[in-house]
């Protein structure tokens, strides 16, 4: 976009015209019971979760952690042909191979066939442009693994044959 | 309006896991958290879960924050993001019935001209229109009122990535909604 378009752009004119648009339609309030329970459930997801160890209050640690388990889980450790570090870009070429392979057919069948829920899917599998920005947030063996666990045996058989097919590790060789 | 000092010394409370002090971290920006996910989502129960999941999500981080930001604007950068990913999920699930929700039954009407639960209805479905990015860089500066500077903190752009975000989407709306530039 060319400077100049927006530099001639009348800014004070579409302030006052997105203020009177957004004024159409008001933000409803929160009512004193939702308020309320708000703050109760949040107090009482906080306080639900286990202790938590002294490695996750540390953020070096923690990326440190992340990085190294993501680049394990994504090419894996017992795979000789693979090397043993990556880097984000083949990282993230992998995923482009793999989007062109167009797996959303492939998962659309699989949520069709109730082999495993869309929602989890959607955590776990890219489907967008934007995944290759994302990658190091959403791939991490932890999620990957507590996803799993919650599955019954249908479910995780279903998406560790997905993982295999797109090339990731299963659950036992992470 | 809680004063600077009076945030900081409940940050530091709720940093150390004073319930209380997390309590009423909640109830000063709850407000704003839920105005950001109701125009973000269009839908009270979405927002509500959102605005959850947001302050959920800092408190578990709370340690983290370093104050280089107000907690407010820290705030809208979670529930920004959580937003999007809300968005995005979706708009792949519901990809046929946002189609049908789109403006094809008062498309040819100006925003003027009509009632107006239909203009509420319309206003809501133009914000919709907007991509996820887009619409999160929309609300902070015309709803939240935030200066580009500081969006660009918080959606983590260029100050210019969101400028020409709001140009696209000042375009956008007035297409949709037949107003005149």
């Amino acid at each position: 976009m060319s400077r100049n378009r927006l530099d001639d752009f009348d800014w004070e004119k579409a302030e006052n015209d997105m203020h009177d648009i957004l004024a159409e339609d008001p933000i409803p309030e929160l009512t004193r019971l939702e308020a309320q329970t708000l703050v109760q459930r949040v107090l009482g997801r906080i306080e639900r979760k286990p202790a938590r160890h002294w490695f996750e209050v540390r953020p070096a640690f923690v990326v440190g952690f992340a990085a190294a388990a993501v680049l394990l889980l994504v090419f894996g450790i017992t795979k000789p042909k693979k090397p043993e570090t990556q880097s984000k870009m083949e990282i993230t070429e992998i995923i482009e191979t793999y989007e062109n392979r167009e797996p959303e057919e492939l998962l659309i069948d699989a949520v069709e066939d109730g082999k495993v829920e869309e929602d989890i899917l959607v955590e776990l599998l890219p489907l967008d442009s934007e995944i290759a920005e994302e990658i190091f947030d959403i791939y991490t063996p932890v999620d990957i693994n507590e996803r799993i666990d919650m599955l019954s045996e249908d479910e995780a058989e279903g998406i560790l044959m997905l993982l295999d097919e797109l090339g990731y590790p299963g659950k036992e060789e992470v | 309006m809680k004063t600077t000092s009076e945030q900081k010394r409940i940050l530091t409370k709720a940093k150390n896991g004073d319930r209380d002090a997390m309590a009423e971290l909640i109830e000063n920006n709850r407000d704003n958290v839920f105005a950001l996910a109701y125009r973000m989502t269009g839908n009270r129960d979405d927002a509500l879960d959102i605005t959850q999941e947001t302050f959920v999500k800092a408190i578990e981080n709370i340690r983290n924050f370093k104050g280089k930001s107000t907690i407010a604007t820290w705030l809208y950068s979670i529930a920004a993001n959580l937003s999007r990913d809300y968005l995005r999920k979706r708009i792949r699930r519901d990809s046929v019935s946002l189609d049908e929700a789109r403006l094809s039954d008062k498309s040819d009407s100006p925003i003027d001209t009509i009632d107006e639960d239909e203009r509420k209805k319309l206003v809501r479905r133009a914000i919709a229109e907007l991509p996820p990015a887009t619409r999160a860089a929309f609300v902070l500066r015309y709803d939240r009122n935030l200066p580009i500077a500081e969006i660009a903190g918080v959606l983590r752009k260029s100050e210019g990535t969101i400028k020409a975000q709001l140009f696209e989407a000042v375009k956008r709306i007035r297409t949709i909604l037949k107003i005149e530039e």
